[in-house]
């Protein structure tokens, strides 16, 4: 076959894919249409596309919503905000989906919102971010809420609750009175979301390091990680030098596998860290760092702990069903759509928009991870203590919740002593 | 007084000393008129579908910046690596000069072709300096290191999260409306570089440009002033790469490094070079459009489209007939079509 033919025949059989997929068939009128966008290349966001698929076939099973059957359109943006946007108009324009799942890193979050202002005029619809972190998306309702009104942030916690909640009253809870520290050596990673936390939020709350002096911590090292850092190091011999307690790692998106690698070889080799989140809170965590990740503590909502009677089942779910882990966002996720579903519920149709944003903004439902709702000015997701993330220390290859201590399992140990 | 002058395939105008002429022959233009009446008629399809004619209006902005990219590779005689770094530059400028001072859309243009022009003027010496490997290692460097900068500077550059909510080029009142106006916009971009990238390639500058990537010694002993030329191939393709920065910027309204600065972005510009025909600046248009196609449509297989993609695209290397792509096998079919043709070294 000649090669032009043949390509000819690669051309139109992409171009008939092309087409045949995006021709929808006609929405039925009592459909209720979901969108779920994220990077499928991503494991954060496939566990999300699982918690998707998951509570909508557990609401379809339980009557749908409204009585009208639940249906999810997933689209893949390969994480690049030009697909986004492209992806977004598809969910919104061609589909006419009644609400989009953004299940992807902030900067996606961002492009959706914008997007969706463009759209929300004449193809009302609402907008989860259920995995950007930050203050980004949320602070585009906050600086003009007519415009941004349709979009709804779900995260575990924004700036100002780190500041306020996390580096304000738990942290301080955990490392005085479960892991005894005195001394605290904070490390940063250099990102947009860590920036309010270095610098601190103007009449809001001073940075962590005066958080923490303020709690009476002695704040004895503090450096700002690159991301695409990879030498640790002098780092852990500068926190050595320094004496802390304990090194309190800002930290999510950093080479943490390298991070633990190097400090269980380091002088700093037997002061604890805690990590705000990341690949260390998931179960492959331990095979991947050999075992040296012992000792290390981290907020991870992937433990077997029953804070309601959602968070066991959801679990099971995921890996039993999809054969997905629930990592972060994948919960995220999950209670977004039954938050949503209690807000339309509360609505009682699908014709006002405003009254839907409105019940949003007032809706209560449990959750896997205790209470989802979100803030009726600002629309992120309410924090702790309605929503919860254990903070877990790996002892002998499991994590174990130590922290608080309504959810604990079991004790915070010395590195030493998990080392034996 | 002019004078017309009616010649067997073209029409000559002359005025005082000067000339003027126009192909009339219709191997010269028939096949380009039908091309860009196909891109002018496409939305008309594709009105209902505005994610398609979003993908339609990124497949004639790659094209937008793989035309230059060609230009460059043919006029400095090295392939630039990291084309994407004016990109990341063009739109930072018009987003920054946009949000903290006002400027308009106009006035954010000028403001990005001025930085553009600065910063590939001032590195322009590194095609004099490098060659081969190394030229291609520094440009490579380039976007990551701009890339970095952008995190370590997150006041300005706003890190991963980039900058947002700039002003649009055109809003008409309609979403579907204004998605249409983007698409021509780019399709206006799109073959406003590729008529001046013809226009170089027929002319005396075309000739230093074929000259130059032939055999850069041999060039100088003929009288051209390589390292001039070279500097105007290198400067000139980055602002037209900056520019194509501020249409996205204008238009998609977020723009973050993060996404346009890493190597899989380059890599995806280089492969629609290739694939469209790497001695053919026209051959990006449908390099560029498969690509587009090629992308959206294995999305519709799931997950493994990941590793599909790559997959194609290098089967299509290996398909095409190696160097000439896309275009070299059009060419074949169309010997007689008229347009500048420019070697390659293959060495």
């Amino acid at each position: 076959m000649q090669k032009s033919r043949l390509l000819f025949i690669v051309v139109s059989t992409v171009l008939a894919v092309i087409l045949f997929a995006s021709t929808a068939p006609a929405k039925r009128e009592k459909e209720i249409r979901l969108g779920f966008m994220g990077d499928l290349s991503a494991p954060f966001s496939l566990s999300a596309e699982a918690a998707a698929k998951l509570a909508v076939e557990e609401i379809n099973e339980a009557g749908g919503i409204l009585g009208r059957p639940v249906r999810l359109f997933v689209e893949d943006t390969g994480g690049e905000i030009p697909k986004g946007i492209e992806v977004y108009k598809k969910l919104v324009m061609h589909n006419r989906v009644n609400a989009v799942i953004v299940a992807e890193k902030v900067e996606m979050g961002v492009a959706g919102i914008q997007i969706g202002a463009e759209l929300f005029r004449e193809f009302p619809h609402v907008m989860f971010s259920t995995i950007g972190s930050g203050d980004a998306i949320w602070h585009h309702v906050r600086d003009d809420y007519d415009r941004f009104k349709f979009g709804f942030q779900t995260y575990y916690f924004v700036s100002s609750h780190y500041l306020e909640i996390l580096g304000g009253k738990l942290l301080p809870d955990f490392y005085g009175n479960v892991v005894g520290a005195k001394k605290i050596a904070i490390l940063y990673e250099d990102m947009d979301w860590t920036r309010p936390i270095r610098r601190g939020l103007p009449g809001v709350s001073p940075p962590l390091k005066e958080v923490y002096e303020n709690a009476g911590f002695e704040v004895v090292y503090e450096a700002t990680l690159s991301l695409d850092q990879q030498v640790f190091s002098s780092i852990f011999e500068r926190i050595a030098q320094s004496e802390t307690d304990i090194i309190d790692c800002v930290v999510g998106y950093i080479d943490q596998v390298s991070f633990i690698k190097q400090w269980v070889d380091s002088p700093a080799r037997n002061i604890p860290w805690f990590f705000w989140g990341g690949i260390a809170g998931m179960p492959m965590a331990w095979d991947m760092t050999g075992g040296a990740i012992a000792g290390g503590s981290i907020g991870s909502s992937f433990v077997r702990v029953p804070i309601t009677e959602k968070t066991i089942p959801f679990m099971d779910n995921m890996i039993g069903k999809y054969k997905v882990g629930p990592i972060f966002g994948s919960h995220t996720t999950y209670d977004t759509i039954f938050g949503y579903r209690k807000a339309l519920e509360q609505a009682g149709d699908l014709k006002d928009i405003n009254r839907i944003i409105k019940e949003l903004e007032n809706v209560r439902e449990t959750a896997v991870l205790g209470t989802i709702g979100w803030d009726p000015k600002y629309h992120y997701n309410i924090p702790y203590p309605e929503y919860i993330t254990p903070i877990v220390q790996w002892q002998d290859g499991q994590m174990v919740p130590v922290y608080p201590e309504d959810i604990a399992l079991g004790s915070f140990k010395p590195v030493t002593e998990l080392r034996k | 007084m002019v004078k017309v002058e009616l010649k067997r395939d073209r029409i000559l105008l002359r005025w005082g000393q000067k000339k003027y002429e126009w192909c009339i022959e219709p191997r010269y233009w028939r096949n380009p008129i039908i091309g860009v009446s196909i891109l002018l008629v496409l939305p008309l399809f594709f009105y209902s579908f505005p994610h398609l004619l979003t993908m339609l209006t990124t497949a004639n902005l790659l094209a937008a910046i793989s035309i230059p990219l060609t230009l460059q590779i043919l006029g400095t005689a090295r392939v630039n690596f990291g084309p994407q770094f004016y990109l990341g530059i063009g739109g930072y400028t018009a987003a920054l000069l946009n949000l903290h001072l006002g400027w308009n859309p106009l006035f954010t243009l000028i403001g990005t072709i001025v930085v553009c022009g600065s910063v590939s003027f001032l590195l322009s010496p590194i095609t004099w300096v490098a060659k081969g490997l190394y030229f291609s290692l520094i440009t490579l460097i380039l976007p990551l290191a701009f890339l970095d900068l952008t995190y370590q500077f997150g006041d300005i550059f706003r890190g991963e999260v980039g900058l947002f909510g700039m002003s649009s080029l055109l809003d008409l009142g309609r979403v579907r409306w204004n998605y249409l106006s983007h698409y021509y916009l780019s399709l206006f971009l799109m073959l406003v570089y590729l008529f001046s990238a013809d226009k170089i390639g027929r002319s005396r500058f075309g000739v230093t440009l074929a000259a130059i990537n032939e055999n850069e010694d041999v060039a100088r002993m003929m009288g051209v002033n390589v390292n001039r030329y070279k500097v105007f191939y290198y400067v000139l393709p980055s602002i037209l790469t900056g520019i194509v920065g501020w249409f996205i910027v204008h238009t998609f309204r977020s723009f973050a490094g993060v996404t346009y600065l890493p190597l899989e972005y380059m890599l995806k510009v280089l492969f629609i070079v290739i694939i469209g025909g790497r001695a053919f600046v026209y051959g990006a248009v449908p390099g560029a459009y498969v690509v587009a196609m090629l992308e959206e449509g294995l999305r519709t297989f799931g997950h493994i489209s990941h590793w599909l993609f790559p997959l194609v695209l290098i089967a299509l290397i290996y398909i095409l007939p190696r160097g000439e792509g896309l275009w070299g096998l059009y060419h074949k079919r169309h010997p007689r079509d008229y347009f500048p043709k420019l070697h390659v070294r293959r060495e």
